[in-house]
């Protein structure tokens, strides 16, 4: 289970004076994962959505508040931890350089399994995926569709027991995208748990078992998509979310 | 820090860098071909600089008709003389007929020369050495008409040259190039690979997806230091192997260059070991700029003093500054210096033990504040 502590993070920001002013992304947030589900994290570009997935991720410091997986933490045992998350983003990218062959051999020997379990799940991941006559080929001259795949490809390597994605369909056209839902519709069956952060309201209401929404860092609601529709008396989780903070968005 | 995951970062940065073309010629094309290139045509250019037969330079133009006794010293001198205003002489000089030509104000003569190529300057010494002969003449005449011996007035003293120089001055100064164009290469190399691989990983979006996997700081940054430090070692041994044969090629053909002392195997092997402290130091320092940047275009801007520190050891050199203890434990400096003693043989054991350990020292200070960085959210999310 990964278990969120109010979580804060702090940044400063300057504005046209040079004039710097402390801020928080992320405030206050607590939730916990159950396991097999899927939970949703939305909310507005710039809501703090990234910041607090980087923290649950390990690849960002808190300022206060913390994060446990399984009962670690990640200032004890912040190697473990990392070995049981996948993580993707619309940020982390993949090596253009590599071919796909090299960026799973790679990934498993960072992980720390064994050269023979790798190969066999290689060829595992590369038929499941339909990679196997790409594996050799650099990952930079792959359309986008096929870099997605290769993305999580890279995910499955080590078997993770949670996965972290951040926007991972942003930016993608519908078939990248529905290969990032095909595989947390199968991931969920495979008894995986799953953070997904989006912006897309619609996409999250179909996947996710439970959302968080947040605005401005703060956690605005939680629960089941049809408890948090019925609670604001909307018919969707875009009216709620609105409802929610006023009728006003980040964006605006 | 754990091993087994520095050499797999190393092996990922290498593989990384090698695909990368622009990194690959700088490391590779350039040290194995443009520097031994530039190295060869200079020592040719040099060569046939100081083999120019003074004898060719003879064409002397006179705005005035030199008497008998100035005659005499130009026909013994086999001068071609050519007798004529001063307009004329001027459009045969620019026209290249003439070597240089030489007027007659009053009791001053002027030689009218260019200083745009060697001929010009050697003209110069040949003319003004003409001038002093006529004039000693002249003085010899003078006294002898009145009676006095020149013996008296003239060489009270006699000046003998000796050069007690090991090496000829020519030698020394090409050698001293190579510490030079080594260093440079090492600096160029180090620099562009250590950019791709913090400012350009940074910029591709691959360094968050390093930070995912269960790493340390310190292999991450461990893994990326001796990568850098591979590529540059690669390189700085390849521009200097290059660079080396050209001298040891170009010194059995042409003559200045014949009497050169070539490279002992104990100074080789200390150069090589030089070559990858100095590899190291270099990579830290570009690993700790560059990480600091946003962007490559950034790392670029911000890693090109770099490139100037590491000519300042240069100018000292040209100043005749030598290695010394206390220089030994300066960093750069050291390296440059202690690079200028070995390749004329010359090393001293002591310094060189100052030097390296220096250089170890401040390689390990340097790193441990590129750790440090790797914790920062500005560093690594701005």
């Amino acid at each position: 289970m990964i278990e969120a502590k109010e979580l804060r993070k702090q940044f400063t920001r300057q504005d046209k004076h040079k004039k710097k002013t402390a801020f928080y992304a992320v405030d206050g947030v607590s939730f916990q994962t159950e396991p097999g589900q899927v939970l949703g994290i939305l909310g507005a570009n710039g809501a703090g959505k990234t910041t607090l997935l980087r923290m649950l991720a390990g690849i960002m410091e808190q300022t206060s508040g913390s994060v446990e997986v399984d009962g670690q933490n990640y200032k004890q045992n912040a190697i473990e931890i990392k070995r049981k998350i996948g993580f993707l983003s619309g940020n982390t990218k993949l090596y253009n350089r590599l071919t796909p062959h090299e960026l799973i051999q790679m990934c498993g020997k960072l992980y720390g399994i064994k050269r023979s379990v790798v190969d066999r799940r290689e060829q595992e991941i590369l038929k499941l995926l339909n990679l196997e006559e790409l594996q050799n080929a650099r990952i930079g001259n792959l359309s986008t569709g096929q870099t997605q795949r290769v993305g999580i490809a890279r995910l499955l390597v080590h078997d993770p027991k949670y996965y972290i994605l951040d926007e991972a369909t942003t930016g993608l056209d519908v078939i990248s995208s529905q290969i990032i839902l095909d595989f947390i519709k199968d991931e969920k069956q495979n008894g995986k748990t799953i953070l997904y952060s989006t912006h897309y309201m619609e996409e999250a209401e179909n996947i996710c078992d439970r959302v968080l929404m947040i605005n401005h860092g703060k956690v605005i609601e939680t629960g089941a998509p049809q408890r948090i529709k019925e609670l604001t008396n909307t018919t969707n989780l875009r009216d709620a979310f609105f409802r929610l903070i006023g009728g006003v968005s980040n964006e605006e | 820090m754990k091993n087994s995951m520095v050499f797999e970062i190393i092996k990922k940065e290498i593989r990384d860098v090698v695909r990368d073309k622009k990194t690959l010629v700088m490391m590779i094309v350039v040290p194995l071909l443009l520097y031994p290139i530039m190295f060869g045509f200079l020592m040719t250019m040099e060569d046939s600089m100081l083999n120019v037969e003074q004898s060719k330079i003879n064409k002397f133009g006179f705005a005035f008709e030199p008497d008998a006794l100035f005659g005499a010293i130009l026909e013994e001198a086999e001068i071609q003389k050519t007798v004529g205003p001063e307009e004329e002489l001027k459009s045969k000089f620019e026209n290249g007929e003439l070597d240089a030509y030489i007027t007659l104000e009053g009791k001053t003569f002027t030689i009218y020369y260019t200083q745009q190529n060697t001929n010009g300057i050697m003209s110069l010494r040949l003319a003004t050495g003409l001038i002093e002969s006529y004039k000693k003449a002249v003085q010899v005449q003078i006294l002898a008409e009145n009676g006095l011996a020149p013996d008296e007035f003239f060489d009270v003293y006699t000046i003998e040259e000796k050069d007690v120089s090991n090496k000829d001055v020519l030698t020394e100064m090409m050698l001293g190039m190579i510490p030079t164009f080594i260093l440079m290469t090492a600096t160029l190399t180090a620099v562009f690979a250590a950019i791709d691989m913090t400012a350009g990983e940074k910029e591709r979006g691959t360094l968050e997806t390093l930070l995912t996997f269960p790493l340390k700081n310190g292999d991450i940054i461990y893994g990326k230091f001796f990568a850098t430090s591979i590529c540059t070692v690669i390189s700085s041994v390849v521009g200097f192997v290059s660079m080396y044969g050209v001298l040891y090629v170009l010194s059995g053909k042409l003559d200045s260059f014949r009497e050169m002392e070539l490279l002992t195997a104990k100074s080789f092997v200390l150069a090589l070991i030089l070559f990858v402290l100095y590899a190291m130091l270099i990579s830290a320092l570009a690993i700790m700029i560059a990480s600091k940047a946003k962007s490559f275009k950034e790392a670029q801007n911000s890693t090109q003093p770099l490139a100037f520190v590491s000519l300042i050891p240069l100018f000292l050199t040209m100043m005749g500054t030598k290695l010394s203890a206390s220089l030994a434990a300066v960093p750069f400096i050291n390296v440059y210096l202690l690079l200028n003693d070995i390749i004329s043989n010359t090393v001293n054991m002591q310094y060189f033990a100052i030097v390296a350990a220096s250089t170890i020292v401040f390689i390990f200070i340097v790193l441990k504040a590129v750790t440090k960085l790797y914790k920062s959210d500005k560093i690594l999310f701005s």
